[in-house]
C-alpha cells in the first residue's frame, strides 16, 4: 500500500484555531461576512492603513520591510514581525509578548467571506486573559465588518 | 525543520505556524488514510493542537516526524471512535460492496476498511514501521499488530480484487 499519502491542507481558519487552542492565553473568534472574499482580502492586505481603522488599540502602523511573506512593522511604538500571504496574516510582537492573526476563507464561490481573528499572549500562565482577548477580538471583527459593509475598503467615510 | 521546531519550542508563534505548514501534507496523509472527509480535517486539527501543546517535551527535534506520526495516528483513531465509525474487528468481517471502477483506486479501497485496519496499513506498509514500532504507536502488543496486519492485508486484497 505504498503511495497512498495525499497532500492534504487545512484552510487558514483551521490553522488559526490550532494556535488558539494550543495557546491558552489567546482567543479566536470567527464569523461570516456578507462581503466578497476579494474585497475582504484586499482590505486586510493593506494593514498599514486599515489596521488603525478597525483596531481601537492601534493608532499608527508603519511597515518597515517586506520580503516575500515576511513583514516587519511597527504598531504604535511596538515592533512586530509577521507572515502575510493570501488570506493569512500572523504578527508577533518583539519579545513574543503578544500575537495577532487574521485568516480569511472564501464562501459561496467567493461571494461571501469567513473571517477569523486570533489574539493574545502566547506564553504560559496567561489563560486568565482569554476572556479579555475574546472581547477585543470581537471588537476588531465588529470594526472590520463595519468598514467592509458600510464604507468599503479603507477608512470609513 | 529542526530549526523551526526549536524556535516553536521557545514559544515563537510564527515558527509554530510554519511547523504546521511544513507538516501538513505528512499529517494529512496519515489522518486521511485513517478517517475520511471532514473527520480527516478534524483529526489533522486535533493532531496539531496536541503537537503544539506537547512540543516542549520533544527532546530530539530531528525526530519530529516520528513523534508527530504517533500523535496523528492516535488522534485519527480517537476522532474515528468519537464518530462511531470504528466497527469491531472480526476475522469474518463482511466485505462492503464497492464500485468496481472505484476499487482501482487505492484510496477508495482503503476508505471501505475500518480506521483500525487503515492505521495498521499506514504504519506498516506506507511508513515502513516494524511490528514493535507500530505496536508502540497503537499501544497494543506486537502479536496484535501481526494479526491485525494479516487481517487488514487480506481485507485490502479482497476489496482490491472485487
Amino acid at each position: 500500500v505504498v503511495g497512498v499519502s495525499q497532500a492534504a491542507l487545512l484552510d487558514s481558519i483551521r490553522r488559526l484555531r490550532i494556535l488558539a487552542d494550543a495557546l491558552p492565553g489567546t482567543a479566536c473568534e470567527e464569523r461570516e461576512l456578507d462581503v466578497p472574499y476579494e474585497r475582504a482580502s484586499q482590505f486586510l492586505r493593506d494593514i498599514e492603513h486599515n489596521l488603525p481603522v478597525f483596531d481601537p488599540f492601534v493608532w499608527r502602523v508603519k511597515v518597515l520591510t517586506r520580503e516575500g511573506r515576511k513583514v516587519r512593522m511597527r504598531a504604535n511604538f511596538w515592533p512586530f514581525v509577521g507572515d502575510v500571504s493570501e488570506g493569512w496574516t500572523l504578527m508577533q510582537a518583539a519579545g513574543r509578548l503578544f500575537a495577532v492573526g487574521i485568516a480569511l476563507v472564501p464562501v459561496d464561490g467567493g461571494n461571501r467571506t469567513r473571517i477569523a481573528e486570533f489574539e493574545g499572549v502566547p506564553r504560559r500562565g496567561w489563560r486568565w486573559l482569554r476572556p479579555l482577548f475574546r472581547r477585543t477580538v470581537r471588537a476588531d471583527l465588529d470594526g472590520i465588518e463595519r468598514c467592509l459593509t458600510r464604507a468599503g475598503p479603507g477608512r470609513p467615510g | 525543520v529542526e530549526d523551526v521546531v526549536r524556535r516553536a519550542q521557545a514559544g515563537d508563534v510564527l515558527a509554530m505556524a510554519a511547523l504546521i505548514e511544513e507538516l501538513e501534507p505528512y499529517v494529512g496523509g496519515i489522518c486521511r488514510s485513517i478517517v475520511s472527509g471532514a473527520a480527516g480535517e478534524d483529526a489533522m486539527q486535533e493532531t496539531f493542537v496536541v503537537v503544539l501543546r506537547r512540543l516542549r517535551s520533544l527532546r530530539t527535534p530531528a525526530a519530529v516526524r516520528g513523534w508527530v506520526r504517533r500523535i496523528a495516528v492516535h488522534e485519527a483513531l480517537r476522532v474515528a471512535r468519537r464518530r462511531g465509525r470504528v466497527v469491531p474487528e472480526a476475522d469474518d468481517a463482511p466485505v462492503r460492496e464497492i464500485d468496481v471502477d472505484a476499487a482501482l483506486d487505492v484510496r477508495s479501497t482503503l476508505a471501505t476498511m475500518t480506521p483500525e485496519q487503515r492505521a495498521i496499513l499506514v504504519l506498516r506498509d506506507m511508513d515502513g514501521l516494524s511490528e514493535d514500532e507500530a505496536a508502540r504507536v497503537l499501544h497494543v502488543a506486537p502479536g496484535t499488530v501481526k494479526s491485525r496486519l494479516h487481517r487488514a492485508r487480506a481485507a485490502f486484497r479482497e476489496r482490491w480484487s472485487a
